[in-house]
């Protein structure tokens, strides 16, 4: 039985300060207040206020949380730059745009089974092996994500901040296809047919995100799908990553039918809306992010040889910043160098010689289809000059991956979003409009 | 206040047909958001006694007691963290196929008051002869040693369940991921 000779009090109490309750973990933590008070190190009010901010914010706000709201309810608030991704996870996909739809451009017809999104991360998720460790498939977890927590009421007698009904993503999905996604399924099919099964083959798609997924879908007969999507969709978002979620919606049974694949070469599939223009001063939402690819002395460990840098046009280069440091890297590994060529979506299209068909060639011709592995002879060098890389290349075949001066490859505030804050770290509220909710929160609690 | 913890984590075989995980999810989740020490006191009782129960399934575990306050004090923020940042659960479900076995884990700690009978009572508790370290009679001993905690002297404590959903167990190849590394076979 319990032993009551420890240091008792009467009518002391525990409280609980986090609740964790989702599909994949559930849980709770409890305080016992009267050994809080008793240590005077650790007060109840720091330690709330560093789990806030430290513990990944996802605690829910219990009666203890609340009190601790009221008490901070005379504390300054300012606009905090808080990670986007954190933000949703704890407040919801729509932080700070609650009820705002979203927008679906191209939404197929035809049956769409919503429950079956539910198996959409299993079928996206690499078989196990090589490709496993690299897959990032943060947009997928999105899905059926519910907040942890809700904002505070705010003192002006207002609803508090999203206060509508939460809807999660997958309830508001839709698939899309759009004529962009068709070039794109036909052209990574044309790969697919032209690669067969040879080995040493990955391929890292950077199209725009639908697009990105379309030609995955039709090279999935060859290469197996390796997300790189490391965002949330919103409502405002830089991003439009909820087409890319559809787009993975459509393709659903096609990459499910293609599962079980004789080889496992990668074909990593990136959203080359990832980094956006955006400007601060707009009411968007920052869900930007940099690409995760891995390394090539990685790629080249596994076992790969060559890897094709598929985009949209000759145009869509040079590679961004976030992937010239990987593509142009000095190979210093014990395995042969992965050898990187450039691949344009542009340069597949439809024989105008053979009507029998959707099917698009590599240069547009069956005979030019022909000589593709004469255009990307792996092992030897581009015919252009070594050396500082053109401006534009006519063909995409001819780019070469080469160091260039230093490009700014990273931005401290790509993917961060203000948030109204306490000076003890309590989140008020998204502050995408910013001066509304500012003059709303300061103008109660400020002293 | 000088801190000492004790962790305790057990991973199970996730049986189709056991209400195992459903119990403990009610127990923990069910459980009052303010609560007196003898309420905590019976619901650590009554999540030790259906693991007990259970004991059969145990496929993996591990457990901790230190009486070094820093080192308390970082470990029970670690498992706390474990929690908060949902670390060890799947991020998609993983269903019930048939022919594949599914895992979940359970996981109870506690930050004491060191110096205390109570915290006294667990180091005896903990104190294990190594080759005893990862066996299942040591697991249940330690379980069955709960209900000498005395919440008087726990300053928290925080229990999970991993998975919240039944679709959502862990698989043989989320087991053996470097994440999971400090979980050893019982046994």
């Amino acid at each position: 039985m319990s032993d009551q000779s420890d240091p008792a009090k009467p009518g002391a109490e525990f409280e609980r300060d986090v609740k964790v309750e989702k599909p994949g973990i559930v849980g709770a933590r409890w305080w016992h207040k009267s050994l809080m008070d008793e240590d005077g190190k650790v007060q109840r009010r720091s330690v709330l206020a560093g789990f806030a901010v430290a513990g990944g914010v996802v605690a829910t706000m219990s009666a203890m949380g609340f009190g601790l709201y009221k008490l901070m309810a005379g504390e300054s608030t300012a606009l905090v730059p808080k990670k986007a991704l954190d933000m949703q996870r704890q407040f919801g996909w729509d932080f700070g745009a609650r009820g705002v739809p979203l927008v679906f451009n191209g939404v197929a017809e035809g049956p769409f089974q919503r429950s079956e999104l539910r198996m959409l991360g299993q079928i996206m998720t690499p078989a196990p092996g090589a490709n496993t460790k690299y897959q990032v498939g943060t947009l997928i977890e999105s899905l059926y994500q519910q907040p942890t927590t809700t904002l505070p009421d705010p003192q002006d007698g207002q609803p508090a901040p999203d206060s509508a009904p939460f809807k999660p993503l997958a309830d508001v999905l839709m698939p899309v296809i759009t004529p962009e996604m068709k070039k794109a399924y036909a052209a990574g099919e044309a790969l697919a047919r032209l690669t067969g099964w040879r080995p040493g083959l990955a391929v890292l798609v950077d199209l725009p995100g639908p697009e990105a997924v379309a030609f995955a879908a039709g090279a999935a007969s060859s290469f197996e799908p390796v997300l790189l999507l490391d965002n949330w969709p919103h409502p405002h978002g830089v991003v439009p990553s909820h087409m890319t979620l559809g787009a993975l919606a459509y393709y659903q049974p096609r990459f499910l039918s293609t599962r079980e694949r004789v080889v496992s070469a990668p074909l990593f599939v990136l959203d080359r809306a990832r980094l956006s223009p955006y400007s601060e001063d707009t009411n968007k939402f920052d869900n930007r992010y940099y690409a995760r690819m891995p390394k090539l002395d990685m790629l080249a460990k596994d076992g790969v040889r060559a890897l094709f840098y598929v985009v949209a046009t000759p145009a869509a280069l040079p590679e961004p910043a976030d992937l010239h440091a990987i593509l142009s890297a000095k190979q210093t590994g014990a395995e042969p160098a992965v050898d990187v060529r450039a691949l344009a979506l542009s340069e597949f299209a439809p024989d105008p010689s053979v009507a029998s068909d959707d099917k698009v060639y590599y240069g547009g011709t069956a005979r030019t289809d022909a000589a593709f592995w004469d255009k990307y002879p792996f092992g030897s060098k581009p015919a252009t000059t070594p050396g500082t890389p053109p401006a534009s290349v006519a063909a995409a075949k001819d780019y070469q991956f080469v160091s260039r001066p230093a490009i700014a490859s990273t931005l401290p505030s790509l993917g961060t979003v203000a948030v109204v804050a306490t000076a003890s770290g309590l989140i008020l509220a998204a502050a995408l409009d910013r001066r509304g909710s500012m003059n709303r929160f300061a103008g109660g609690w400020s002293g | 206040m000088i801190h000492n913890i004790f962790a305790l984590e057990v991973c199970l075989r996730l049986e189709p047909k056991s209400a195992l995980r459903e119990q403990l999810r009610d127990l923990v989740m069910r459980h009052p958001a303010a609560t007196t020490p003898g309420k905590q006191w019976e619901l650590l009782r009554r999540v030790a006694g259906l693991l007990i129960e259970n004991e059969q399934l145990f496929e993996k575990g591990c457990w901790d007691f230190f009486d070094d306050d820093a080192r308390a004090q970082k470990d029970y923020d670690m498992w706390s963290k474990g929690m908060i940042t949902e670390e060890g659960a799947r991020k998609v479900p993983s269903g019930m196929p048939a022919g594949e076995p599914r895992y979940m884990t359970f996981t109870i700690a506690l930050l004491l008051k060191g110096g205390t009978p109570c915290a006294r009572q667990m180091s005896v508790l903990c104190n294990v002869r190594e080759p005893d370290l990862w066996k299942r009679e040591t697991f249940v001993t330690i379980l069955r040693g709960l209900s000498k905690v005395s919440y008087a002297a726990v300053k928290s404590d925080v229990l999970y369940l991993i998975p919240g959903d039944p679709d959502w167990g862990l698989t043989e190849a989320d087991l053996k991921l470097p994440k999971f590394e400090y979980l050893r076979e019982i046994a």
